[in-house]
């Protein structure tokens, strides 16, 4: 079963457009999709969540479309975005007591307890947070609702190395449910690879890779160098890599 | 159990746990019946994809070192005494043999071997 499917998804904008993208998110896995900038990260996951307008091409959540049971899929469906999507003049205290009633299954005691183990003042205006600190709220935030299906989008952009392994911390505790899922975009080389099963590779609108972790690093072994990392088999597969056996395509 | 993975090694990280965990089962300090972490807390203490736990978890359940109970957990097996002194013994006839080697290559002669074998033996040095 997977907690996300999507089958020949298109998907056109102004100076973009996504080709026949089929990717998946096996339930209790998670996937890395990587890519540089502008090869459709952003897009697709926005497809994912329902934020934005795609062609032909199906997308289903636990085997169900968003119109057979959109109240479920949305419950179990936790996304954080790359970009606040609130005022940020505003502070977290005030955020959070002003969805409170809106979202019954908001863990209140999940959120205050992390927010202090994390050490994020939840007075101050998120104006006033450091990058770290933003994406740390953000990503409790979501958590807070319980999702069963998380996807972030560039979780670790600005983010020093201690909060990304704290971020890992609280990804893992995530995954401490082998009925949850997670999906993550990124466009550097993070910490987050560890956590991810599967890499799936975007490249100007299109999959141009989707393995096992573990097959990707096999194939990889015998370059005399160790298991490199998701970079440099990004940068091999692409075409500008050094590795001496090339991947290809 | 206490296993430590490197990311960097030539050694597929599933293979680095299943000698680890191979290697604490043969020398006793897992004991049969021990509870293993989940493959889920294995892969959250290691810092490892939850596959990559499960794969080698997998891959000792299938050589019978370990039990997966359903919905309970990864033990170690009740494995045959008999059967595991058997499989050690033969280890250290092939590290005996390396050990052999070794001392003809320093030009020593079997007897000169056999003496400081029971040489140090009988000190302890190596306790």
């Amino acid at each position: 079963m997977n907690a996300i499917e999507v089958r020949g998804l298109n998907v056109r904008r102004d100076h973009f457009e996504m080709n026949n993208v089929s990717m998946e998110v096996p339930k209790g896995c998670v996937v890395g999709l990587v890519g540089r900038n502008g090869a459709g990260k952003t897009t697709l996951i926005e497809a994912i969540a329902g934020v934005t307008e795609t062609g032909s091409g199906t997308i289903t959540y636990d085997g169900m479309s968003i119109w057979e049971n959109e109240k479920q899929i949305k419950q179990d469906l936790g996304v954080v975005f790359a970009e606040p999507w609130f005022n940020n003049m505003t502070s977290p205290r005030v955020l959070v007591e002003s969805i409170y009633p809106w979202y019954p299954d908001f863990d209140f005691k999940y959120f205050v307890d992390n927010m202090q183990r994390m050490e994020i003042d939840a007075n101050m205006t998120i104006n006033q947070y450091s990058s770290g600190m933003l994406r740390k709220f953000l990503m409790i935030f979501v958590l807070a609702r319980r999702p069963k299906t998380l996807i972030l989008d560039e979780p670790t952009t600005g983010v020093d190395p201690v909060s990304r392994n704290e971020m890992l911390d609280l990804l893992y505790e995530f995954m401490q449910q082998e009925d949850h899922s997670i999906l993550f975009s990124t466009h550097i080389t993070s910490d987050l690879d560890k956590i991810a099963d599967y890499i799936v590779m975007l490249e100007k609108g299109r999959v141009i890779m989707n393995e096992s972790k573990e097959m990707l690093q096999s194939r990889y072994q015998y370059s005399g160098r160790g298991l490199p990392d998701i970079e440099t088999i990004m940068l091999d597969i692409i075409g500008e890599g050094t590795l001496p056996n090339k991947g290809g395509r | 159990m206490k296993i430590k993975v490197s990311q960097t090694s030539q050694t597929p990280i599933y293979e680095q746990i299943e000698q680890q965990i191979r290697q604490q089962i043969f020398s006793g300090e897992l004991k049969a019946g021990e509870q293993l972490l989940s493959i889920r807390a294995l892969a959250r203490e290691l810092r490892i994809g939850i596959i990559t736990a499960k794969r080698a978890y997998d891959d000792l359940c299938n050589e019978n070192i370990l039990v997966s109970r359903q919905g309970k957990g990864v033990y170690v097996a009740e494995l045959d005494r008999e059967l595991l002194r058997e499989k050690r013994c033969s280890d250290f006839r092939k590290q005996a043999q390396q050990l052999i080697t070794a001392g003809r290559e320093a030009g020593l002669t079997l007897e000169e071997i056999h003496e400081i074998l029971e040489e140090e033996g009988k000190s302890g040095a190596f306790l």
